[in-house]
């Protein structure tokens, strides 16, 4: 088995998206048409517009779970060693315990955790004592506490995340805005998609894909409209 | 905390979901098992006591019983993962489709065995096998389920991955399994045969038949893991 010790702080600041010329369709529909969008490892990016404009598909894309139009998605390094993808709907098992969730979730990503750090990360997402409890018995914010415990415990180099605060309470929207800010810090690289106005305001740019989708429909091509993150208002459209 | 990337890994990650899922839902799993043992009490009621001590009708009766585990066992390989989105995990580009198809193949050859050995002791009590005759059966029989139950295994994972995402699988997967599987299902009965006489074998030796059991697998093995890029498509 090819087993290696993690090596804390590897420079996850070198991972790098490049999309070029992305078309996003959904059947034979097309969506709209990603241009030209660079980011690199410390940034979160918010993905911002209406319901069925296109955010969930275009992450999707970006995780490998839907074949793009052409080479039009390139990761480095490739593939990204420990990419997270939480869906809008926590993907768990329902049938099982908690504990075996994490564990689940972690080793499909070639994680190796010890019984203690499962049961400190839960303590920390608020889901202590629950270790055997079985998932379906859980509420829709504990589910998604409980996939934070494995974004802890994995630490990503990517995450992309589908409306990841749905379901929360306040406690558990502040402390998912903590977990992507102390992420972010340590390098990693992060997308959501997302209509939550504190999270957009997280966010180190946002791009408004209802505009973008807007341009496509007009003129078959669109540049990218990337708002710069900060807080709500200080925003403005910056064109790529 | 440590980084296991290997293919093994892999591998025993899916066995060791699969075996939790099986455990979480152990009731089914029963379920399945009476409905096995109820299906072989009623056939003596339907043939006849005096019918069941032939040969052909007791090791057809067998076979048959086979078929509607193996109906209930292929439609649910990933039933656990898809309820839930769990399966996207198992997606990710990281995580080898082919060890995701392996892991799926064994754990669904293990479940088939653990329902099939008490059915076989059941079939054996309740249909008079001579005694004499159960050691040659059973030299035939293991390695005839074992090789069936791995070409049945790998067939059914194959087109699961296939309509996994697809609405009409509940219908596709039966439809598309049964005419694959058949040539596999005639080699079994065809082997377990213990009087050569019985059923003519239209030409084919038991070579033959042992080739087509062997060989399915294995051809639908490397069929699966040429389409893994197609597997579990929208």
């Amino acid at each position: 088995m090819d087993c290696t010790k993690i090596a804390r702080g590897l420079d996850r600041s070198m991972t790098e998206l490049v999309v070029k010329n992305l078309d996003v369709t959904v059947g034979h529909r097309r969506l709209f048409c990603l241009q030209d969008w660079h980011v690199r490892g410390g940034q979160i990016v918010a993905l911002a517009g209406p319901n069925g404009v296109g955010k969930t598909t275009l992450l999707r894309l970006l995780a490998g779970l839907g074949v793009p139009s052409a080479e039009t998605i390139t990761w480095a390094p490739e593939p990204v060693p420990d990419l997270l993808f939480l869906n809008a709907l926590p993907a768990l098992l329902l049938d099982q315990s908690v504990l075996a969730n994490l564990e689940f979730a972690t080793n499909v990503l070639g994680r190796v955790v010890t019984l203690q750090s499962i049961m400190n990360e839960l303590e920390r997402v608020g889901l202590g004592g629950r270790t055997k409890q079985v998932v379906r018995s859980l509420s829709t914010g504990q589910k998604r506490r409980l996939s934070f415990a494995a974004l802890g415990l994995i630490a990503p180099r990517v995450l992309l995340a589908d409306e990841p605060t749905n379901g929360l309470d306040a406690q558990g929207r502040q402390f998912f805005y903590g977990e992507i800010r102390r992420l972010s810090q340590a390098g990693s690289l992060i997308v959501v998609a997302t209509h939550d106005a504190e999270l957009l305001a997280c966010a180190h740019s946002v791009i408004d894909v209802e505009a973008l989708a807007h341009q496509s429909g007009q003129s078959g091509q669109s540049r990218n409209l990337v708002q710069p993150g900060g807080t709500k208002g200080e925003k403005s459209l910056r064109f790529l | 905390m440590q980084v296991c990337s290997g293919f093994r890994f892999q591998v025993l990650t899916v066995l060791q979901t699969s075996a939790r899922s099986l455990w979480a839902r152990k009731s089914a799993w029963f379920g399945v098992l009476v409905f096995g043992v109820c299906l072989l009490v009623l056939f003596p009621f339907s043939f006849g006591t005096d019918l069941i001590k032939g040969e052909a009708v007791r090791i057809g009766t067998f076979w048959m019983i086979q078929e509607f585990l193996v109906a209930l066992v292929i439609t649910r390989i990933f039933a656990h993962e898809t309820e839930h989105g769990a399966i996207e995990l198992f997606l990710q580009p990281r995580f080898s489709k082919v060890a995701l198809i392996a892991g799926k193949v064994l754990f669904t050859v293990f479940q088939l065995l653990t329902l099939q050995l008490p059915l076989f002791v059941v079939w054996w009590a309740l249909y008079e096998l001579p005694v004499d005759q159960t050691r040659a059966l059973v030299q035939v029989l293991l390695p005839a389920v074992v090789l069936f139950d791995i070409g049945t295994a790998v067939l059914g994972v194959m087109l699961n991955a296939l309509t996994a995402r697809s609405l009409g699988r509940e219908i596709l997967v039966p439809i598309l399994f049964f005419p694959l599987q058949i040539a596999m299902l005639l080699a079994a009965v065809q082997l377990t045969m213990l009087d050569p006489l019985l059923i003519p074998k239209g030409g084919f030796t038991t070579a033959a038949w042992w080739t087509i059991l062997g060989g399915f697998p294995v051809i639908l093995g490397c069929v699966a893991v040429l389409l893994q890029s197609a597997l579990f498509e929208e």
